[in-house]
């Protein structure tokens, strides 16, 4: 028995529906790989090192399907993942979008228009509706479904899931990786609004005793406190230099001119392993001992 | 009180008794709101008018080529406005054949043709018919006589010369299908199709027809002059002792079938849509066009595009059609603005500015 034209149009939408899903998966898949091999290469994982709130988390291994799967790898994998589905929904819903009817209609020129106008006047009766839907049901019986399918597309999305997969095991057996890495974003990302550190907390103290960061005209630490010791007024200033610790000084006591005042200390918060790479250079004995001293007393 | 003109013919002298008339009227309006109404017109005859449509229009094409040479599109949109019950306006310089062609359409169709001559001086009682006493076995009554009118197909050659008040006669003829004298309303007979011929030169004591009438036309055909060999031919075929004459190719029923059929052609919404689009933008582009074409200007369109369709022997509508006959549903609807009009643009460049931008 024949199909109706309605039976027809929909029967070739379904399938054409199917192709799409299958084209925007396709898209997904080969976006992601292509998406986690650039992370893995630039060394993407620094990038949780950059934010103290993942710091916390990061050499952590998860167990997962029996694989131990460090936080890095897995935040990575997510963060493809959620790209790649944006990247894949604006290129869906940007696409255009033709339905059976104009698909059938460019690929069978015979059809053309009539099956479009037999559709819309299939609810129509008579004498030239009729002979128009008869002719496109006849003309219609070559058009296969399997026609619509964009072979090149899938063709194009296979050679990139291909090219990304070879690539990955490539990376994963020789361990290859750039020098670049997200750290050396780090001067970028100061300047950007909201992401930046320059908010930190940690402010280089001045020698008044405020800090360079307080802009407001209020004295915060306000007067510097004086105590007495054994009849000796001794102030409590805090010297220049931060990160040194208070140290006592006697009124009237002459500096020690042999004392070279070190640099400031960058008052950015850094991840502990990146504050102690960035460790002033020949200080490294000087602070070692200090702390052997306290760990003594 | 209605009547038909066919009444008119067939009661001649006598009088018409206003009872009968009355309930005859009545019979035949209802009788017609069903035949307006009927959507399905699948009787033996005119699904016999539709197989042979292809061969109707070929055969019927090719006997008015006989006579008429060259102007197939002016022939061509003069039958689509017939099929549409629509009337056309051609404009044209004197001389070219507008006579002869309305002539020979009408013969083709086997159909009434009469001609009226559109002068100031007309009156719209020697356009719709007057009432004239007539005497009778001592008995003096008045018989209704039938102007030009109550014809199938009327020329009104040079409309803008008549006055405006006969205009309005001819006009409520057009729209109406039907003539009012004193309290009587007569119905004219179908098919009715006025060709009016407007002079684009000698506006001299013309009253051109005003943008509301002008409407009322379905299409505006451009006459323009015959090739050099199409002039050969016409000084040849002319100029001898033998003129050409017509066949009776097409008689009224199967015209009438024709006109229902061409109402059945379907069309798609993408094209109701790019209709709608194209007349839509004759009222927004106020760079080119100060007024725009009406909604009748659509139903216009999408009819003369059906029986473009029907013609070509085509069982649906296609953009081709609507973009061929944009021009002549719409040129006369269109009201350049003065930059246009002094740019020199023609209507029909501002449609084609607007196809072109829709394609």
């Amino acid at each position: 028995m024949a199909l109706s034209i309605e039976e027809i149009v929909n029967k070739h939408e379904l399938a054409l529906k199917k192709y799409r899903g299958l084209y925007a998966f396709a898209d997904l898949f080969a976006t992601y790989l292509v998406l986690y091999i650039l992370f893995v290469l630039f060394n993407m994982r620094d990038l949780f090192l950059m934010f103290s709130i993942f710091e916390p988390y990061t050499g952590a291994r998860y167990n997962i399907l029996g694989f131990g799967i460090v936080f890095e790898t897995l935040g990575l994998i997510f963060l493809a993942f959620v790209l790649s589905l944006i990247f894949t929904a604006i290129r869906y819903y940007r696409a255009e979008k033709k339905d059976a009817i104009a698909l059938i209609e460019e690929t069978h020129p015979v059809l053309k228009e009539r099956l479009r106008t037999a559709y819309d006047n299939r609810s129509t009766d008579n004498i030239i509706v009729r002979d128009l839907i008869g002719g496109v049901i006849i003309d219609s019986k070559p058009v296969q479904s399997s026609s619509f399918l964009d072979r090149r597309k899938l063709a194009k999305d296979l050679f990139v899931i291909v090219f990304a997969v070879s690539v990955l095991a490539y990376v994963a057996g020789t361990g290859y990786q750039t020098t670049l890495s997200p750290t050396d974003l780090n001067g970028v990302i100061d300047k950007l609004p909201l992401v930046s550190n320059s908010n930190s907390e940690l402010y280089p103290v001045d020698e008044n005793g405020g800090t360079s960061n307080n802009t407001s005209q209020e004295e915060i630490f306000g007067k510097p406190a004086v105590v007495v010791v054994e009849g000796k007024e001794v102030d409590l200033k805090i010297p220049p230099g931060t990160g040194q610790g208070f140290t006592s000084q006697e009124t009237g006591e002459q500096t020690n001119e042999s004392f070279t005042q070190s640099g400031l200390v960058n008052p950015e918060a850094a991840a502990s392993q990146a504050y102690y790479d960035n460790l002033p250079e020949g200080y490294r004995n000087v602070i070692q001992s200090y702390f052997e001293g306290l760990a003594e007393e | 009180m209605r009547y038909t003109a066919l009444e008119i013919y067939s009661a001649g002298a006598g009088k018409i008794q206003k009872n009968q008339a009355f309930r005859a009227s009545k019979n035949r309006n209802l009788k017609g709101e069903a035949d307006m109404n009927e959507t399905n017109i699948d009787s033996g005859q005119a699904a016999t008018t539709y197989q042979n449509a292809g061969r109707i229009f070929k055969n019927f094409f090719e006997d008015i080529g006989n006579v008429v040479v060259g102007q197939n599109k002016v022939v061509e949109q003069i039958v689509i406005a017939i099929l549409c019950e629509g009337h056309a306006l051609v404009e044209s310089n004197p001389g070219l054949g507008k006579t002869l062609m309305i002539s020979t359409v009408s013969k083709a169709m086997n159909l009434k043709f009469s001609r009226i001559q559109c002068t100031p001086d007309l009156m719209p009682s020697d356009i719709t018919g007057t009432n004239v006493i007539e005497e009778k076995d001592n008995k003096k009554e008045f018989r209704f006589q039938p102007g030009p009118v109550f014809a199938n197909v009327v020329l009104a050659d040079e409309i803008n010369r008549a006055s405006p008040k006969t205009q309005s006669a001819m006009l409520e003829a057009m729209q109406e299908k039907q003539v009012t004298v004193g309290n009587d309303t007569f119905m004219l007979d179908r098919p009715f199709f006025i060709l009016a011929t407007q002079n684009p030169i000698e506006m001299e004591g013309t009253y051109p027809l005003p943008e509301a009438q002008l409407d009322r036309f379905l299409l505006k055909v451009l006459v323009d002059y015959p090739s050099y060999e199409e002039e050969m031919e016409i000084i040849n075929r002319y100029t001898k002792s033998e003129v050409p004459n017509v066949s009776r190719g097409l008689d009224k029923s199967t015209l009438l079938d024709l006109q229902k059929l061409t109402r059945q052609v379907p069309i798609s919404e993408e094209l109701k849509q790019r209709v709608l689009s194209i007349v839509g933008m004759t009222r927004k582009d106020k760079e080119h066009i100060e007024y725009g074409a009406s909604p009748r200007a659509s139903i216009g369109l999408i009819l003369a595009a059906k029986a473009k369709a029907l013609i070509e022997g085509r069982n649906f509508v296609s953009k081709e059609d609507i973009d061929y006959m944009a021009y002549p549903v719409l040129r006369h609807r269109l009201i350049l603005t003065f930059e246009a009009e002094r740019s020199g643009m023609t209507p029909d460049q501002a449609i084609e500015e607007i196809i072109r931008k829709l394609k």
